[in-house]
């Protein structure tokens, strides 16, 4: 593949709290290229979700350089797509005004937008639920609301902190797949923060694992797996090879101990 | 009629009765002590002695009681809109609220009543300088719980409306202002009663009209029966201006205890059928 990269990261480093702060990222070279759903692996406080928001034009890297289609990200990029581990809901606006929000937040609402979100929220099964507010309805429904907020536009561009990881283990493989058929629709590129190896290797196409304090890549690997996933593919060989390599590598950073 | 009905029509009556219960015991027991230790009437009147006060003059009364109320609506009305909109002002800018806050909050901590001589000097005697009382009694609760709202918007939040370019506008009108609306509710709520009690401040000071000019002049004849009845005026016309902020507050926030959103039924057809239509065309 030699696509031009949408994302270019050269040596992105984060310090908090000046010079003698906590260093979150040191010297993250990575290039994601359009069209890529690469996960970012790695336990929590290992700065994948940092690298996430200097992405999202919510923090400046404090060293080296980020570009966004070759321009540095200075501020949050136009028609970013966002899901925030928390659900970041608002309790005020029905489930459809709330996911309008991008639309008016950007300008306008159009009948255009009605439109999509009408059609993401019946894509996910909530076609039923177009008027109810937030706190009547089940955390993994919360969640496909935020996630068809963050597709609203049609983003070029997704960023996913931890979007499930709040949520207990049948609903999130349910959202694993309903994101993977959302993302074979629409082919965006992806940046999937987790520190779920099974959620990274289901959905991704790419899988770049993080280092803790400070965060950097260890490992990166390009998944040689169907195009098409389903939740049976988890007990292949050939995924059970790359969760092996993946677990290893935790290991040897002395996360996992057995 | 259902089981849920029959327990929805017990809470209700029970939400109105139990308070009607509380205030019966409490005449009934200040009834009993008065005839017990034959209080005199100077002193302590009875309940019904109160109550012939009341029906004796009920025009007078009642014209007395619109004056005082709508000073302190006037005061509550000025404070919220003003205070909410300095609150809206410190909590958008740095360096305004550096400027300004510990200001208001020196002059705040000059008592009231130590400055409503000075208002009766610059507005005169009429109704403007009670007005003017109530609204600096009443506008510290509101800047203070206004700003607090305004401040206590989730920071993933915020976070969103930033990753979306949200101006700093529709920022204000469509998250911070809601976010906030709990705590500004709970400040009007307390500005309500003390507008109350600043309108009283004012006319104790100088005044020709309203309850604390009837409070004053009846102490002065040692008409105990009537400062009562101005009393049970006050306190009820300050439950029913709480009541009415509290109305208000569920009319401002159906979100708290609706579940769906009221949408006209033309709408709500109209998104059925668009639905129906999108899933047809889905399974083609």
């Amino acid at each position: 593949m030699l696509a031009v990269p949408l994302i270019a990261a050269q040596r992105v480093s984060k310090q908090f709290g000046g010079p003698t702060g906590v260093l979150a990222l040191d010297g993250v070279t990575l290039d994601i290229r359009p069209g890529e759903f690469v996960s970012l692996l790695g336990p929590s406080g290992c700065g994948k979700s940092t690298f996430l928001r200097c992405l999202a034009g919510l923090e400046k890297p404090t060293g080296g350089a980020l570009t966004l289609a070759g321009a540095p990200i200075a501020r949050p990029p136009e028609q970013l797509g966002i899901a925030l581990q928390r659900d970041a809901l608002l309790e005020w606006l029905d489930v459809l005004d709330n996911v309008l929000l991008p639309a008016d937040f950007g300008g306008r609402v159009q009948q255009k937008h009605v439109d999509r979100a009408m059609e993401l929220l019946r894509m996910v099964g909530l076609g039923e639920f177009l008027h109810h507010y937030p706190r009547a309805l089940s955390g993994g429904m919360r969640q496909r609301v935020a996630i068809c907020r963050a597709l609203l536009l049609d983003p070029p561009l997704l960023l996913m902190d931890e979007p499930f990881g709040a949520l207990d283990a049948l609903t999130r493989d349910q959202l694993n797949v309903d994101l993977h058929r959302l993302w074979l629709a629409r082919r965006m590129t992806v940046v999937f923060v987790t520190h779920s190896i099974v959620e990274a290797l289901f959905l991704s196409t790419r899988v770049v694992v993080f280092s803790p304090r400070p965060g950097r890549p260890v490992d990166d690997v390009v998944l040689d797996l169907p195009e098409h996933r389903l939740l049976a593919m988890r007990e292949t060989p050939e995924f059970g090879v790359y969760a092996r390599r993946m677990r290893a590598q935790f290991e040897a950073m002395g996360l996992i101990h057995e | 009629m259902s089981a849920t009905e029959t327990r929805a029509t017990a809470a209700r009556w029970r939400s109105l009765m139990l308070p009607a219960c509380g205030g019966l015991a409490f005449l009934v027991t200040w009834d009993l002590v008065v005839r017990l230790l034959q209080v005199p009437a100077y002193l302590i009147p009875a309940p019904l002695a109160v109550w012939t006060e009341l029906a004796s003059f009920p025009l007078w009364f009642a014209q007395q009681t619109l004056y005082t109320a709508a000073v302190a609506l006037a005061g509550f009305v000025s404070a919220a809109v003003l205070g909410f909109l300095f609150a809206v002002v410190i909590t958008e800018s740095r360096l305004l609220d550096r400027l300004f806050f510990p200001l208001f909050v020196a002059l705040n901590s000059v008592p009231k009543v130590a400055i409503a001589p000075l208002f009766l000097i610059w507005f005169g005697t009429g109704s403007l300088p009670k007005v003017a009382i109530s609204f600096l009694v009443a506008v510290f609760a509101v800047v203070i719980d206004s700003a607090l709202g305004l401040r206590s918007v989730h920071p993933d939040v915020l976070d969103l409306a930033k990753a979306l370019r949200g101006s700093r506008l529709k920022v204000l009108l469509r998250v911070k202002l809601f976010a906030a609306m709990p705590s500004i509710f709970a400040g009007l709520k307390v500005a309500m009663s003390l507008a109350l009690v600043g309108a009283i401040v004012g006319e104790f000071v100088s005044s020709q009209n309203g309850l604390g000019q009837v409070i004053l002049s009846a102490q002065g004849t040692f008409d105990t029966a009537r400062v009562f009845a101005a009393l049970a005026i006050l306190a009820v016309l300050g439950v029913a201006m709480i009541g009415a902020v509290d109305l208000a507050e569920r009319w401002a926030m159906p979100w708290q205890h609706a579940t769906v959103r009221r949408v006209k039924p033309a709408r709500r057809q109209a998104e059925a059928a668009w639905q129906a239509a999108s899933e047809r065309g889905a399974m083609r």
